[in-house]
């Protein structure tokens, strides 16, 4: 099985495998936040390192690396999921798919002008003409989509009902603010709980499938257990 | 120019609160919820307070987004006022840019003065050797793109030049497919001189010699992508020279695009047997059936 929870000892990785941030570096293994490797490197769990992810803010290419701080631009690894067969195809794809989105984002400084947790990729238009201004991500949104969109991998079935979340693990996914209804409202969050969402657990769970299997079926996750990985 | 980096400052704040554990839960609260329960007039006056002549610039974006969040119409009306008169800083002129893109009106009077002013500015700043400046030239022409009309989209054909030494040539592409999504052309209603760049762009950064994944094979790509959507009979050509590289990833994106702009136009009632539908369909089904990796 390709990827898993990182070591202590150091794991050569290729850019663009998937890391994974847990909320807290413990047994749950919860899942909070997915990115993009940049470069091959050598990672250990709990090394940050260098990624492409919607933190927020966007991170995806040059542009948007230079708006962002340097801390911003990486993440915190405590888990892994890649394909090891990724083609150098596919990888030219991804890049591709960053530096378009890296043009089409907008550099607000406000993290919700970026950032939106359903659906986890939504094209912001203009109120008269419908055309579209500039895209905001979920930090699963902006992952999946550099795999579908550039190596024509589609990790998880988005047209199919996700697991209920309720308000406990989105506040587990997604911090304090998402217990106030105006704020979950920003983020695309409507209504009473649970809520069919994405978690960022999900995509691991994916990865972590034969790349056979990755390639011919996107993952439907059976469970909300599915934000943690590994499970237990 | 004054550098907006420390504009960024609340961002920074919720971004690093998001790294520990919580989805920057202060400066969220203050920009919505706070916001949404403020009178708009206080709003406006607070506003007013702030763009006095030693203001702080982040201050004052933090009262736009509060006027943002509390009405809409008054803040767009705001940001146009203000881009339009004697705007006291460079950096706030670039603020101004981003949260133009970001409000929404219907008002056609704010509107056309926008779009003329956003003109003007993109037009001024291609020509700033700050690297700053490129992410807010982007976002104008995103805007100004979303607010044009069919008889003003050759507009867009200057920003199709070679930077000066701002690169706006992929978001310009870009722009073009959204516009065609959301207006499907007509042949009377595409201008020729757009086309023809599009075309030689397509022709130029198509090319085997010097194709490598990023920014200019983006461009590539997003030009043959522009002439499918806008109906011209050229994207064969582009089809060929796509199927010529022996790249599948070229391949398999540039059919992801055509794909994707076909549901668009179904989704808003464009029919099958309509000739710009006919000419993505018949491309698409050329890019799908060739032999992954072969050269046609």
């Amino acid at each position: 099985m390709p990827g898993g929870r990182l070591e202590a000892e150091a794991t050569t990785l290729r850019r663009f495998s998937v890391v994974a941030e847990y909320a807290e570096p413990d047994d749950r293994c919860f899942v909070r936040h997915v990115a993009l490797l940049r470069d091959d490197c050598r990672l250990q769990c709990g090394s940050d390192v260098e990624v492409w992810h919607v933190c927020p803010p966007v991170v995806a290419g040059e542009r948007t690396g230079r708006a962002a701080p340097r801390d911003l631009q990486q993440c915190c690894a405590h888990a892994v999921g890649f394909l090891d067969d990724l083609t150098l195809d596919e990888l030219a794809g991804i890049a591709i798919t960053l530096a378009e989105i890296d043009d089409q984002t907008q550099p607000l400084d406000s993290p919700l002008k970026q950032y939106v947790v359903h659906p986890p990729v939504e094209w912001v238009t203009d109120c008269v003409t419908g055309t579209k201004r500039f895209r905001r991500f979920s930090c699963v949104g902006f992952v999946h989509e550099c795999y579908d969109a550039g190596a024509g991998i589609r990790l998880l079935n988005l047209s199919e009902d996700m697991p209920q979340v309720d308000l406990t693990t989105l506040g587990a996914a997604y911090g304090e603010p998402v217990h106030r209804e105006r704020i979950r409202e920003q983020l695309g969050i409507v209504g009473k709980p649970p809520w069919s969402l994405v978690l960022p657990g999900y995509l691991m769970h994916s990865l972590s499938r034969s790349s056979t299997e990755i390639r011919k079926v996107p993952h439907v996750p059976s469970s909300v257990g599915e934000a943690a990985f590994p499970l237990h | 120019m004054e550098t907006i980096a420390p504009l960024f400052g609340d961002l920074t704040h919720a971004a690093m609160e998001r790294r520990a554990g919580k989805l920057g839960e202060d400066s969220i609260e203050e920009q919505i919820s706070a916001a949404k329960e403020l009178p708009a007039s206080a709003a406006r006056d607070t506003l007013a307070a702030l763009l006095r002549p030693a203001a702080n610039p982040a201050s004052c974006c933090s009262a736009l987004q509060s006027l943002m969040a509390s009405d809409e119409h008054k803040a767009a009306e705001f940001i146009v006022d203000q881009l339009c008169g004697e705007v006291p800083s460079s950096a706030w002129r670039n603020q101004l840019v981003l949260f133009a893109e970001v409000a929404q009106t219907s008002d056609e009077t704010l509107r056309r003065r926008l779009k003329q002013r956003l003109l003007e500015i993109t037009a001024s700043l291609q020509e700033s050797a700050e690297a700053e400046v490129r992410p807010v030239v982007c976002s104008a022409i995103r805007t100004y793109a979303s607010l044009i009309s069919p008889s003003e989209v050759e507009t867009l054909t200057r920003f199709l030049d070679p930077p000066r030494p701002v690169e706006t040539r992929l978001v310009t592409l870009q722009s073009i497919v959204h516009f065609y999504e959301a207006h499907p052309p007509q042949d009377a209603s595409v201008p020729g001189a757009l086309a023809d760049r599009i075309a030689e762009l397509a022709q130029k950064f198509l090319d085997r010699d010097w194709l490598v994944a990023g920014e200019k094979a983006a461009i590539g790509q997003s030009a043959a992508h522009a002439l499918a959507a806008m109906g011209d009979a050229r994207v064969a050509e582009c089809v060929e020279r796509v199927l010529s590289l022996g790249m599948p990833w070229v391949v398999r994106q540039l059919a992801r695009k055509l794909e994707s702009t076909l549901r668009i136009w179904q989704f808003k009632g464009v029919e099958d047997s309509d000739p710009p539908a006919q000419r993505i369909c018949a491309q698409l089904r050329r890019l799908i059936q060739a032999p992954a990796g072969n050269p046609s």
